[in-house]
């Protein structure tokens, strides 16, 4: 039997599904057209594609009261130009919701965010190996992040 | 070789038409089920909503907030926002212990009457801190029987936890000529509140636990593990903060407490240079630390050891090895990247 009970609550599902649709369109357009390619730790090791107008973004998190600190150890010259973000570029990427912002505890010792960005010149395949080290010791790094990446047209 | 390709090139022609039809058939039926209007009233009505549904202490700080409100004429309102489900030091950038000032302004009190009251003066006279003056224009604890050794805390946030140890264990060298090692770990663990993501000194705890125990006994992982109990081996008398509001003393007033009670906890700026420093005088004065408010840019804790007025310096002593810096200390410019923070001494007691 027809009950305007029903076509409400059908409409309110309606109107969820629609919605779902269009965030899952923006999102892959947003993709296509993304500017900023953003990798963390979790994706250490991992192997992307990009094209070479993206910019790669790598988001770091290091302790400076340990002493330790991020450093770029390898990379390819002829396929990038990298360069490591200060505070206020870091902020600069935060409000342009390209990287999230992290909250920090604010303790002496802890967590603070280090940001390198690659900016691709052409095509290639390449590696990008950044370890995490006391500058005074760089032979025994305590960890290290890489990344395959092939820089597409 | 395969790899993540970052380019979705989905076939999305039903996609694009679905949500136009769904968003376009869905309000039809949800007319009598408008959102509030989105202007200032709309949105005070949403904060009024949810204030209703506040905790009894969000509610509490919005009653001191509109009373502070009414007496000082503010012109603008208070609500039930998000940011007050966020602690305050999870927005802002470092935390100093809630009530610092208070905090220090009470500990300082009764670390005067507990001295006072064991007549610290008489009983340290015959100790090397006669030999400390603070019109000295060079003073080294290490020269006079304060040093203990250079320490590595790893990749453990716990350099509070090792500037508490450090400056524990050069009092009571400085006060019974004993060397000792105290148990960094024992603090990591059984703090109860701090972690290896970092800290403020643990003189409380120690004070509050009956003592600490000795490294041997419970060595240093770099990792936070479950607290063990072992037997405490040194005991604390009393601690105190440099500047009677915990904020950055002044230069006679660390050396006065470096006189006093031996080499002192601070906090500072650590920074790339920092991290790079190998001799010579640090005088970065670190561009977080410019024009904020006092402590807001620390990130690390040192011990302070002595000073050098030749070199305007302190002379500090880090937990990063002795392959840092000369031999594990610096020179700090006295006004250099907020050295002295929240700076505090401890005293010991002999063994019973």
């Amino acid at each position: 039997m027809f009950s305007p009970y029903r076509l409400r609550f059908g409409g309110i599902l309606l109107q969820i599904l629609g919605l779902t649709l269009a965030l899952t369109e923006m999102h892959t357009v947003a993709a296509l057209e993304r500017k900023y390619i953003v990798v963390h730790e979790k994706d250490n090791r991992a192997e992307l594609r990009m094209r070479s107008s993206q910019t790669l973004i790598v988001d770091l998190v290091s302790q400076p009261g340990t002493g330790y600190t991020w450093k770029i150890f390898r990379f390819d010259e002829t396929l990038w130009k990298s360069n490591r973000l200060d505070a206020s570029d870091i902020k600069e990427l935060v409000k342009g919701h390209v990287l999230r912002e992290r909250v920090q505890s604010g303790l002496p010792g802890s967590e603070e965010e280090q940001v390198f960005q690659f900016v691709p010149k052409m095509q290639g395949s390449t590696e990008i190996e950044i370890r995490y080290v006391r500058p005074w010791e760089p032979a025994v790094p305590a960890r290290a992040f890489k990344l395959r990446v092939e820089l597409t047209n | 070789m395969s790899f993540v390709d970052l380019d979705v090139h989905a076939n999305l022609r039903i996609a694009r038409l679905a949500p136009a039809i769904c968003l376009l058939l869905g309000p039809l039926t949800l007319l009598a089920q408008q959102p509030p209007d989105s202007d200032a009233s709309g949105l005070r009505a949403i904060y009024a909503q949810r204030e209703t549904q506040a905790s009894p202490g969000v509610r509490d700080t919005l009653a001191k907030l509109r009373a502070r409100a009414r007496s000082e004429h503010w012109t603008f309102q208070v609500g039930y926002t998000s940011a007050l489900d966020t602690p305050l030091e999870q927005l802002t950038g470092v935390i100093p212990p809630s009530n610092l000032v208070a905090l220090a302004r009470a500990q300082n009190e009764n670390a005067a009457a507990i001295l006072l009251n064991e007549q610290f003066a008489l009983r340290t006279q015959g100790t090397e801190r006669r030999s400390c003056y603070d019109t000295l224009a060079v003073f080294d604890w290490r020269q006079h029987g304060g040093e203990t050794p250079v320490e590595n805390q790893k990749t453990c946030g716990s350099c509070w936890a090792f500037a508490t140890a450090a400056a524990f264990e050069s009092n009571y060298r400085i006060n019974t000529g004993t060397t000792i090692d105290v148990s960094e770990q024992e603090i990591l663990d059984c703090n109860g509140k701090y972690s290896c993501k970092g800290g403020w000194w643990a003189f409380e705890y120690i004070k509050k636990s009956g003592g600490i125990t000795s490294a041997v006994m419970y060595p240093y992982t770099a990792v936070q593990g479950s607290c063990q109990q072992k037997p405490k081996m040194y005991i604390e008398d009393t601690y105190g903060f440099v500047q009677k509001d915990g904020l950055t003393p002044s230069i006679d007033e660390i050396k006065d407490a470096l006189c006093s009670h031996g080499p002192i906890v601070a906090a500072v700026r650590a920074t790339d240079a920092f991290r790079a420093y190998v001799a010579g005088v640090f005088n970065e004065h670190a561009k977080e630390c410019t024009g904020t408010p006092d402590g807001s840019c620390i990130n690390h804790v040192v011990t302070i050891v002595g000073w050098d007025d030749r070199k305007n310096a302190w002379i500090i002593k880090n937990s990063w090895k002795t392959s840092w810096g000369v031999r594990g200390y610096m020179y700090i410019g006295y006004d250099s990247n907020n050295i002295g923070f929240m700076a505090a001494w401890v005293e010991t007691l002999p063994p019973q």
